[in-house]
């Protein structure tokens, strides 16, 4: 096991190289001067040249790769071209808005899956199920602005119970998280459901209901564990998804998170924040990944002897009731 | 009813009703089984063995399936009555059952300790540690090491898979056993210990088997009562030594000349000649008529009923093979 999350850690940072590397490599053919970025509209030459010279722009382009590299290796994110300011302090005050919401939305959005994907497919074919269906066809299909929009219609406009935006206190985190829980749900209902429908009609679901276990412990005992790593799976890359900043559900609920952040650099082609911002994205999604890739070998002990973790396997002997 | 039978089933019909057609399964079987008592029920797949056997549980999967008539005693107490809570105190406590593949009837991401003790805990009122010692002691019984009491289903062979769902099975003292062609996934040498095993335990243990099987073999070997199944029909029953020395019903008469003979030199196994009817849509009269040498022109309209021809010995045919005389 030990030896795997080495081999897993490695990847992951073999990755995150290659990423950086690709998104700094596209962001040279960006068209436009930094140095005329920088200065803004009628700069003169003499002053671009100072430009230049401070941010060093006129290296070529791997000593450029290798020195921000080098920067981030120490923790530097750099620094942005338009606010001059260390970009880790901006990621730093936008990034846990963004985590809370992702995190807590898509809690909200596991719960609601698996009870109403499990529900959906014990009770297969039943209105349940089918109205089931609609909704979260219909939550995967919605766009998110929209059904964001809906929510400040309804719980801050019409009822007036919740705040419709900005970002102060836990107050403000519900609508967003609710969006994105709804979101997030549709997706893992429906994995949840084919994933139950699939391990429900497994021989052991009927020795474990021929031992006269009670049928919901059969079904979270026997069928959702064993139905849970696809599952997993869709709970992670809806985490990764999200973790990305949620840009339409911030513009909504104008949370300062990073999803904003970046597409602000973009539209103001403020390179360097664009790159860490997404190499932040990129970093936090590959935890993720790993985490879940570990968590596997936890619910499925197959996966976990295959690297060699726990019990060693051997035979009985045969008088002990071995098979040769 | 005799004090001394333990499961009696009355008229039992089951039927899965599918969208387009309903498969008549098990058409209005009836049998005893006796304390202590091995029966055989023998029959091709799709004969109804499973189905019969499932619907002594309750466990016929709903939908599609459904005991559509019929009663279930045992002990004298009507099963069908039961409400599904006291159901579940019956299933693996009372009437236990075996499955037929052992590579998919143990939970993948249990230990088989733990599948032990759930059968366990859910019928005896016991701590965890006693259920532990209890699960440990069943795994000795079947031939397994207590100690890989904590190993899990994949980390055994398909024998000792069989054996821990063996234990698993006996864990409460189950007064019947129903096994489910418990050996047909098994290689032959394995065949042979597991059914020494099951049939150890039964003398040690006493209680009653219905042994499902396909297996003439099996059943002579194992069995005191023979039952033969065709297409949801007992079509045959008696204690094995009257049914194999005196068979009457054409079909198991069939299945019998299929069996290669170690003295006689067969380059091709004898088949019954023909298909089962299709349960969706059987014939009329006797299913077995397109296929059976006796049949005769009531075989066409009527349908046999089981009918004693000698002590402890019924056949449903309306022409049954005579003895030579």
């Amino acid at each position: 096991m030990l030896k795997y999350s080495v081999k897993r850690l490695l990847f992951m940072i073999l990755t995150l190289f290659l990423t950086t590397l690709f998104v700094f490599t596209l962001l040279e053919f960006v068209p436009g001067d930094p140095a005329r970025i920088i200065a803004g509209e009628g700069a003169t030459e003499a002053s671009l040249a100072a430009i230049r010279d401070e941010f060093q722009l006129n290296d070529p382009f791997f000593v450029r790769f290798f020195r921000y590299i080098g920067n981030l290796l120490q923790g530097n994110l750099g620094v942005s071209y338009k606010t001059r300011q260390p970009i880790a302090g901006a990621i730093g005050s936008r990034l846990p808005l963004t985590m809370i919401i992702a995190f807590w939305g898509v809690i909200v959005g596991t719960l609601l899956g698996l009870l109403a994907g499990t529900v959906s497919a014990v009770k297969q074919y039943s209105l349940f199920d089918r109205v089931l269906t609609f909704i979260s066809l219909f939550g995967k299909s919605a766009p998110s602005f929209w059904i964001a929009m809906l929510f400040v219609l309804i719980f801050s406009l019409k009822l007036g119970w919740l705040p419709a935006s900005g970002s102060y206190s836990f107050k403000y985190w519900i609508l967003p998280v609710a969006t994105i829980g709804l979101q997030a749900s549709s997706g893992i209902t429906r994995m949840t459901r084919s994933s139950v429908l699939e391990v429900i009609r497994q021989d052991y679901i009927r020795t474990a209901r021929a031992k006269g276990q009670v049928e919901w412990v059969v079904v979270i005992r026997h069928g959702l564990r064993n139905a849970f790593i696809p599952i997993l799976t869709q709970i992670s890359s809806s985490l990764c998804e999200y973790l990305g900043g949620t840009v339409l559900v911030e513009s909504v609920f104008a949370i300062p998170g990073i999803g904003n952040y970046v597409l602000d650099a973009v539209q103001r082609q403020d390179l360097p924040v664009v790159l860490s911002g997404i190499f932040i994205i990129c970093a936090m999604c590959s935890v993720v990944i790993l985490l879940t890739d570990l968590a596997y070998a936890f619910i499925d002990p197959r996966i976990k002897s295959t690297y060699g973790f726990g019990v060693k396997k051997k035979k009985a002997d045969q008088k002990e009731g071995g098979n040769k | 009813m005799d004090e001394n039978t333990l499961l009696k089933i009355d008229n039992l019909v089951v039927k899965y009703f599918l969208r387009k057609s309903t498969v008549e399964a098990v058409n209005g079987v009836s049998f005893e089984i006796k304390k202590g008592e091995r029966v055989g029920l023998v029959g091709e797949t799709g004969a109804g063995k499973t189905t019969t056997a499932l619907s002594i549980l309750d466990l016929v999967s709903n939908p599609p399936g459904r005991i559509v008539s019929g009663d279930i005693y045992l002990n004298g107490e009507n099963l069908r009555q039961k409400s599904e809570k006291e159901m579940r105190k019956i299933r693996g406590n009372d009437i236990a059952m075996i499955f037929q593949d052992p590579m998919t009837s143990l939970n993948p991401v249990l230990t088989v300790g733990d599948q032990i003790m759930e059968v366990v805990r859910l019928h005896n009122n016991m701590t965890k540690f006693e259920a532990m010692d209890k699960a440990k002691e069943m795994l000795e019984l079947v031939g397994i090491p207590g100690e890989r009491y904590l190993e899990y289903p994949h980390q055994f062979s398909g024998g000792m898979k069989q054996r821990v769902v063996i234990a698993i099975a006996l864990a409460c003292n189950p007064k019947l056993l129903i096994a489910d062609e418990p050996t047909s996934a098994l290689d032959v040498t394995i065949q042979a210990q597991v059914l020494d095993l099951i049939n150890e335990l039964r003398n040690r243990l006493g209680m009653s088997l219905l042994l499902i099987t396909h297996d003439l073999g099996v059943v002579a070997e194992t069995c005191d009562k023979v039952m033969i199944m065709y297409a949801g029909h007992i079509v045959e029953s008696g204690t094995v030594d009257k049914v194999y020395r005196n068979i009457m019903h054409p079909y198991t008469s069939g299945l019998f000349n299929a069996i290669p003979k170690l003295d006689e030199d067969t380059d091709r196994l004898q088949p019954i000649k023909g298909m089962m009817p299709d349960p969706s849509n059987l014939p009329e009269g006797c299913a077995f008529c397109d296929r059976c040498p006796n049949a005769v022109e009531a075989c066409k309209t009527r349908k046999p009923e089981l009918v004693q021809v000698e002590e402890d010995h019924m056949v449903a045919c309306f022409n049954p093979i005579k003895k030579e005389a």
